[in-house]
């Protein structure tokens, strides 16, 4: 009996204890060695980080949330919502919370929580961690951009865990290149454009000439010389602001320099010139084009003679453009500057002041170019006062055109606007705009040389020069410019702009900037034209 | 013998019960490793067996960057808003249009569409890649006017475009139904623009 009832007790015992084991092992083992489960465990309270995104293609950038979302580990999470941002992907679920796929360039990748396989038209990827579900949205390791979409895309995902950046897509530069050549007795610099752009050569001081091309990104890298070449000592660029600005040191024995575009945008040349005799030696332009005739390209430099300027009041009669925080009228501030402006400069031999408007009455924008062609005007030069949405912008700035299109986007323009018939409207556009291109550099110029003089002269915040597809500078035969004078929408400018002492102060600025230009372009042959000088 | 017998018998009573909480614990402690491993399932590590499979999707959503600007007219900030997405192009432009109408989330950020202005209608011809929207006249009565303000709305309008819709090549602005000249006296309207200069 005792036998026979002690078997099944230590059965019974023996079960248990062999149960316990079972149970209490995988904690034991973990206690000694590490768990490799413990390492894809979602820790729930990680918080967030700041991810700045950039994407070079778009000139954009976000801000994303990123997780360290797996316990014990630095990589870095994102949502599918903020991954799928940076690749303009769809995010299509297969099952809410828990599976679905990203969808971007034509390519398909479907991902699951839990899991870290990936799978898609691109074949099948492990990831080194999984794919967590959280509030709502699945969150992939960075892991799954740099490893499987980037490269799938073709769009190389860079990321940098200290300083938790993330660039995606190739960098993009409109001023990819520099290349030097030697010629006789002077040294040209070829800078590669991506596309065609609008520039302006100056020089500041002695042995320094900075070429400023406006709108237009530069790669450092790629567009430098440390070691002297020719007659340059050295070439450096950087970006500043939307413009890229690039500096030029040369020879003391330099003394003369010219720059002008290659007539299909494919690069802007620097001619250095060593000594003042002789005709300028001719660079080869790369890509072997047809030269033209200089008259027949844009960028050509010309003489400019200025006899008669065209004053543009902004606005009139019922259009009040901009009405101040303590309702000033911008028609009537435009209106007050530009007569003062028009007694400034009547009082220079030789020059006639032509006004688009000299009372409060509405002139259709499409008819101030046209007053200004009519009185055959040599330069244009709009007023206006600015306004924003809140008190907070100040400072002046000066436009000039942006031309709807490059010329050789006006090509591409003009030949899908043919296959679509009765667009003959863009043609009308495209030439407008090419006729604004022929007087894209003397507009760029006037423009820097009024802004200029006007943030020196009323210690305003400088805004820049810029370029924008603005109406009432379409259709002019000249140098035209939009000079913004300030903010009526903030009060302390409002202030100023309505006192007839501040508005005497802007027309004798903006004149004495007109006559400056007028000055050195006075008497200007082909060889002292805009964007040639003396360094 | 008794107490000699009763001995071994209490004594083994008291084993088997030992034996049986300790069954249950054990058998509690699987049971628990096992519905925490299936909970951890759904949320973390699964089988790899468990790929995901080739199912045929919903139309989910898409993510889409909107663009605005800052409060002091100088920089463009973009957010992102996750929006239905739509195998037809109009319908997710129409959508995109009406968030970026609706302003931005983040502070700091200013919404430059008009109050009250709201896409009425949105064409797209796929041949041409050419998008004809119809704003509601609030886009210029209620136009506060500058250039800064008025460059910003465009700005706004074809740069959110050429973030989303790459394909888009020409894009015409109407207000009311009507072609424009300009929302406040500045930007031309009164052609076709090209949304991938706003890049």
């Amino acid at each position: 009996m005792t036998i026979n009832a002690n078997g099944p007790r230590r059965l019974l015992i023996v079960l248990a204890g062999l149960l316990a084991a079972a149970a209490a092992w995988p904690a034991g083992a973990a206690a000694q060695t590490p768990d490799p489960d413990a390492y894809t465990r979602l820790d729930a309270n990680a918080p967030a980080l700041a991810v700045q995104a950039t994407l070079p293609a778009t000139r954009s950038a976000l801000q994303l949330e990123g997780r360290r979302l797996l316990a014990g580990s630095l990589e870095v999470y994102l949502s599918t919502s903020g991954a799928a941002a940076l690749f303009g992907a769809r995010r299509d679920w297969l099952e809410e919370g828990h599976r679905l796929v990203l969808r971007a360039g034509g390519r398909d990748f479907r991902l699951t929580a839990g899991s870290r396989l990936v799978t898609g038209d691109a074949g099948e990827t492990l990831l080194r961690a999984p794919v967590f579900a959280r509030g709502g949205d699945l969150w992939v390791p960075l892991e799954l951009l740099t490893r499987v979409v980037g490269p799938a895309l073709r769009q190389p995902v860079r990321w940098d865990p200290s300083r938790l950046t993330l660039g995606v897509g190739r960098e993009r530069a409109d001023v990819t290149g520099l290349r030097v050549e030697q010629l006789a007795s002077a040294t040209a610099l070829h800078f590669a454009c991506a596309t065609a752009l609008t520039y302006r050569a100056e020089s500041p001081e002695q042995g320094r000439l900075l070429l400023k091309i406006y709108g237009a990104t530069v790669d450092p890298e790629q567009v430098a010389l440390d070691a002297p070449q020719g007659l340059v000592a050295a070439v450096s660029a950087e970006q500043a602001g939307n413009d890229a600005l690039i500096t030029v040191r040369v020879d003391p024995l330099v003394t003369r320099y010219r720059a002008y575009a290659a007539e299909d945008g494919s690069e802007i040349v620097l001619l250095l010139e060593e000594g003042q005799l002789g005709a300028l030696p001719e660079p080869t332009p790369r890509g072997a084009l047809t030269p033209l005739p200089a008259d027949a390209s844009p960028a050509a430099p010309r003489p400019i003679t200025v006899r008669t300027v065209i004053i543009d009041a902004g606005h009139g009669g019922d259009e009040t453009g901009r009405i101040g925080a303590g309702g000033a009228l911008e028609k009537d501030v435009n209106l007050a500057v530009a007569r003062e402006l028009k007694r400034v400069l009547g009082r220079q031999d030789g020059l006639e002041v032509v006004l688009t408007r000299d009372d409060d009455s509405a002139v259709p924008l499409a008819r101030r170019a046209e007053i200004a062609n009519q009185a055959s005007g040599d330069l244009f030069v709009s007023l206006h006062c600015n306004g924003w949405f809140s008190e907070r912008a100040t400072g002046v700035e000066t436009y000039f055109l942006s031309p709807a299109k490059t010329d050789r986007d006006a090509s591409v323009a003009r030949e899908e606007n043919w296959a679509a018939e009765g667009e003959g409207e863009d043609i009308e556009f495209i030439l407008w705009d090419l006729v604004q291109n022929r007087f894209i550099t003397d507009s760029s110029d006037l423009a820097e040389t009024v802004q200029a003089a006007l943030c020196r002269a009323l210690g305003a915040e400088n805004r820049g020069v810029k370029q924008a597809g603005f109406r009432v500078l379409v259709g002019a035969y000249m140098p035209a410019i939009l000079v913004e004078m300030g903010f009526l929408s903030n009060g302390d400018e409002e202030a100023r702009l309505v006192d007839p002492d501040h508005q005497r102060l802007l027309a004798r600025t903006i004149g004495e900037a007109i006559l400056e230009y007028r000055d050195r372009h006075a008497g200007a042959g082909r060889d002292d034209a805009d964007g040639e000088g003396r360094p | 013998m008794t107490a000699a017998g009763k001995g071994p018998v209490r004594g083994g009573r008291l084993w088997l019960a030992l034996a049986a909480v300790a069954a249950l614990v054990a058998l509690g402690a699987v049971a628990l490793r096992f519905v925490s491993q299936w909970r951890e399932g759904a949320q973390g590590p699964a089988p790899e067996a468990a790929a995901p499979d080739t199912a045929s999707a919903q139309p989910g959503t898409r993510s889409v960057q909107l663009v605005f600007v800052s409060a002091d007219a100088m920089t463009m900030i973009t957010e992102l808003r996750q929006l239905p997405a739509s195998n037809r192009v109009e319908e997710e432009l129409r959508a995109v249009l009406e968030a970026l109408c609706a302003g931005p989330e983040g502070r700091g950020a200013i919404g430059p569409i008009p109050r009250g202005a709201r896409p009425l209608a949105v064409f797209y011809d796929d041949r041409k890649g050419a998008v004809l929207i119809d704003f509601s006249r609030e886009l210029r009565d209620n136009h506060p006017g500058g250039s800064a303000a008025e460059r910003a709305t465009v700005d706004a309008i074809l740069r959110t475009i050429a973030l989303n819709f790459p394909e888009v090549r020409a894009c015409t602005l109407l207000v009311g139904g009507e072609q424009v000249e300009t929302l406040a006296g500045h930007v031309a309207l009164d052609r076709p623009l090209d949304p991938r200069r706003w890049l």
